[in-house]
């Protein structure tokens, strides 16, 4: 299937400093892609080069399959977007600041309601925005970018400010979207347990380069996990797995942690120590949580996965 | 669409200060104009040329002050509403060509100018019936063409609008406009009397409004005219290539 947003070799500077270098992206249709990335990794030059904030320096910014230089009003049509900290007017109430988009995208004005209804905020009727909370603050801005069922998403931290109700909400809404209609939800976020838990793709970012992408479980699942390990003499296990070349902790006498393992060595794992007469009592293999594998990557030391 | 901004940006100006400005600062002129008036002894206000010199007073107090400094902060407080709450990065991610909100926001601010003027007009006249209801004053209030007077001035102001607006949209910081509008209306009281003014386009309304001679006032309008067409092109074309500061 055709990417909903696909970059290609797309570079930017600001002055003398490269912010991206020939990066390539794909977004699949349908997914919830997380893109992660430390502080000035270039995600949010990405996303407005995506949104049409900002122009390429080099290649190209397709969505949809279209151009962006060439299709800007087209392709804009089809997005919402929140790009960096919520855009509001404070002298407006919700419904007086949705009337922007509805009548700019040529709305009917009952996408109004129903989008203050998703976000939870139809009751906010006659309050001014001035007077609204960080987290309402941001679910305004969420409605505003679900105005008119748009096919693509980009958010640019969707849950800060949020609490922990909000955050559930937000998580649940944005995850169903893919799965109700034809929508792709581009996602960037510090919060790597609200990406995992929210995303089917995430991208990583580093210093301007693509350093990794693919499907969250099939990136963790590259990533060695730990094994817990309750056994009948843990010394000799001990000695049993070093000479394997793993590295153990010891927890107690019936108890050691073997580290670095990967999903597909745990056969290995187990039939060495059967063999040398070890009793194996429980084995608990802990999958790497998208955080480590966050910091290990952004410490370099993932190797880069190809688009899939 | 253009017209789809312009409703939405007039739409916009809900509960804000830039319609407050709107009377707030022809009310200054016409307060300070006739409470400077109120002061004098009865004979100023018998002499037959009474009308005429106080309807001038309100059109010089505006031109030469208040208008210039009234064009440069609307402008900056239009265009900041956007750089404030960082709403270009809402605008521009909308179906909208930069250059349409360019000219939706132009549009709008000479509409505030033009609204001023209205306000100027009317708080003036109903001054003038204070005045004339509190002192012996001689007839023909309204013999005075106050209104082609206040036209003239919403039009040759237009070349002010345009620099302002184009500053005010450039730059997130509202000190420069400011400062170039405060730095104009000094301008106004060395240029605005010299055989230099064509080439101060803030000296345009006051020559138009104020001038002596019907020459004088005819050569401001087209002045301002032919600048403002030539504005309205390069900054619209430069809103379309620059970029604002999201």
């Amino acid at each position: 299937m055709e990417p909903v947003i696909e970059l290609r070799k797309v570079s930017k500077r600001f002055g003398g400093r490269t912010v991206l270098r020939e990066l390539d992206l794909c977004v699949p249709p349908r997914s919830v892609f997380g893109f992660l990335g430390n502080n000035g990794a270039g995600k949010s030059t990405t996303i407005r080069l995506i949104t049409g904030l900002l122009q390429a320096d080099g290649g190209q910014v397709l969505v949809g399959g279209r151009d962006l230089r060439s299709h800007r009003i087209e392709i804009l049509r089809e997005i919402g977007c929140i790009v960096e900290a919520p855009a509001l007017y404070p002298n407006l109430t919700a419904p007086e600041f949705l009337r922007i988009g509805c009548a700019i995208k040529r709305l009917p004005r009952r996408e109004i309601g129903r989008v203050l209804e998703l976000v939870k905020l139809a009751d906010a009727g006659k309050t001014r925005i001035a007077h609204f909370s960080l987290g309402m603050k941001q679910r305004l801005a969420l409605a505003h970018a679900l105005l008119g069922q748009p096919r693509l998403l980009v958010l640019d931290e969707p849950t800060n400010g949020l609490d922990p109700h909000g955050i559930l909400d937000m998580r649940t809404l944005l995850r169903a979207l893919p799965e109700a209609g034809d929508c792709t939800v581009f996602v960037s976020s510090h919060q790597l347990d609200e990406v995992e838990k929210m995303a089917t793709h995430v991208a990583l970012l580093r210093d301007g380069v693509l350093a990794s992408q693919g499907r969250v479980d099939a990136l963790t699942a590259l990533q060695a996990g730990v094994l817990d390990m309750e056994i009948g003499d843990a010394g000799h296990a001990a000695a049993v797995l070093a000479a394997h070349d793993y590295e153990v902790r010891l927890l107690g006498q019936r108890r050691l942690e073997v580290y670095r393992v990967e999903r597909t060595q745990l056969d290995v794992v187990h039939a060495a120590l059967v063999h040398a007469g070890v009793r194996l009592f429980q084995s608990t293999y802990r999958q790497p949580t998208l955080e480590q594998w966050f910091l290990r990557a952004t410490a370099g030391a993932t190797p880069e996965t190809p688009c899939s | 669409m253009f017209l789809i901004l312009l409703r939405l940006e007039l739409f916009k100006l809900r509960r804000s200060l830039p319609l407050l400005l709107m009377l707030a600062c022809p009310f200054l002129v016409v307060a300070l104009g006739t409470g400077v008036l109120l002061k004098s002894g009865n004979a100023a206000f018998a002499r037959p040329g009474f009308w005429a010199g106080y309807w001038q007073t309100h059109l010089a107090l505006w031109s030469y002050f208040m208008l210039p400094l009234y064009i440069a902060l609307v402008t900056a407080l239009l265009n900041g509403n956007e750089h404030r709450n960082g709403a270009w990065r809402l605008l521009l991610t909308l179906p909208v060509t930069p250059r349409q909100l360019f000219l939706a926001k132009a549009a709008l601010a000479w509409g505030c100018v033009i609204g001023a003027n209205l306000a100027l007009g009317v708080l003036a006249s109903g001054a003038a019936f204070l005045v004339a209801a509190l002192r012996p004053v001689p007839a023909g209030m309204f013999a005075f063409a106050l209104a082609p007077a206040l036209a003239k001035v919403a039009l040759t102001c237009l070349p002010v609008v345009l620099i302002q607006h184009a500053l005010s949209w450039r730059y997130a910081n509202f000190v420069l406009p400011l400062a170039v509008g405060i730095g104009a209306t000094m301008g106004i009281v060395q240029l605005g009397s010299s055989e230099y003014w064509v080439f101060f386009p803030w000296s345009y309304s006051l020559m138009a409004g104020n001038g002596s001679a019907q020459e004088t006032r005819q050569l401001a309008l087209v002045l301002a005219a032919g600048v403002a067409l030539v504005l309205l092109g390069w900054t619209t074309w430069r809103a379309g290539k620059g970029q604002v500061a999201v």
